[in-house]
């Protein structure tokens, strides 16, 4: 089954809806507790994934009992991970996601505390099953030169195997150093993915107008250059 | 001198992201060597010392940003605070050549990052090339090939 849904978890929505929809950069309702297609973006590749929003109305306990429960498996089958945007100032929580969902290896999960700005001496504890992290929106780096807060989650999902995400084209040029690529390189790069493009589109459809769409595109931008 | 027996990138989340043998390893204890340190050295507290006893040997490794750089090294020809070096040479490249490296770079570029190691490293694990310049000239060259083998590929 494809892992195309992303759980956040919170106590409190409407304290952490703005930073959601940094996080998502969309506009997200406080009424709505399901989005789908959530479109997510990188230099590397496109994807869409459902956000389920829930709110705990009881205590974390119960929340990880019901959801570990057979009742929730298909769930667990389609999560590609959770966010918990918790208060993780004390170790028990941390300690109760740790023992009962280290078992979940195939989706990321990240503790995030809305209520600090830095990061707690016993975070370091968990290191080994849990992605810990404030939930601002700092440029803040930790000592490590790690990303913190939501650009940090950003970096997690970003790096998560999604298996129905689709390569963006010009990825590996895209990537290269700025001093052994000019704006000459860039333009023959950008030509040699329309050629590429074309050529496999013209292999199926031999469609002229294309090709002078092509003719022209490539006449206007070797003139650019 | 440098003689390593291995590098290995692993990411906090326990995924390997890149490793390079220089010695001959059977699978099985390639997994067992990836399952031990990735469990140890992810553990380990902010404060605690870079160079790790490790079966008959050492091991050093240092952690940028979420990746953790984990080398081993061979006793009595290794210098830990030169194979440190060499981490922090090898990230400095990663770092020249994609501009400010992250995890997805390696992720989706991973042959570039084989490719700059290969640079650095001979086949039994002694240092080559020191030099960010030389290697970053390198595989600006093999770029280039491979932009001229593309544009005849594409020609043709």
């Amino acid at each position: 089954m494809t892992r195309d849904k992303v759980l956040i978890l919170c106590d409190d929505r409407s304290k952490i809806n703005d930073n959601l929809e940094l996080l998502f950069k969309q506009p997200l309702s406080l009424d709505t507790n399901i989005v789908k297609g959530i479109p997510w973006e990188n230099k590397y590749y496109t994807v869409e994934f459902d956000l389920y929003i829930d709110e705990i109305d009881t205590n974390l306990t119960d929340w990880i009992d019901e959801f570990m429960s057979d009742e929730c498996e298909l769930l667990r089958e389609v999560l590609a991970g959770i966010i918990f945007v918790l208060p993780l100032g004390q170790k028990d929580d941390l300690e109760q996601i740790q023992s009962h969902l280290k078992s979940e290896n195939d989706m990321f999960l990240i503790c995030s505390d809305p209520t600090t700005e830095s990061e707690y001496p016993h975070w370091e504890d968990f290191t080994t099953t849990l992605e810990i992290t404030t939930f601002g929106n700092s440029k803040a780096r930790n000592e490590y030169g790690e990303l913190m807060g939501i650009p940090r989650i950003q970096e997690i999902i970003d790096t998560y195997p999604w298996t129905n995400s689709e390569l963006k084209q010009d990825h590996l040029e895209s990537s290269k150093p700025e001093d052994t690529v000019g704006d000459d390189n860039i333009q023959l790069h950008h030509l040699l993915s329309t050629l590429q493009e074309a050529k496999s589109k013209y292999s199926e459809n031999k469609d002229d107008s294309m090709a002078q769409e092509l003719c022209e595109e490539i006449a206007k931008l070797i003139l650019d250059s | 001198m440098s003689q390593i027996k291995y590098l290995l990138l692993i990411s906090r989340q326990g995924k390997i992201r890149l490793m390079k043998w220089f010695i001959p390893l059977s699978s099985k204890e390639k997994t067992k060597i990836i399952n031990e340190l990735t469990q140890t050295i992810l553990a380990r507290k902010p404060k605690m010392c870079n160079i790790v006893e490790y079966s008959d040997y050492k091991v050093v490794y240092r952690r940028y940003a979420s990746l953790y750089f984990i080398v081993g090294i061979t006793p009595d020809v290794d210098n830990e605070l030169l194979t440190l070096e060499l981490i922090h040479r090898y990230v400095e490249t990663l770092d020249s050549y994609f501009g400010n490296v992250c995890e997805l770079d390696i992720i989706f570029n991973f042959t570039k990052a084989y490719d700059i190691l290969n640079e650095m490293t001979m086949c039994d694990g002694s240092l080559a090339e020191s030099s960010k310049r030389n290697i970053l000239q390198t595989i600006a060259t093999m770029d280039s090939m491979d932009d001229h083998d593309k544009l005849d590929r594409v020609l043709s």
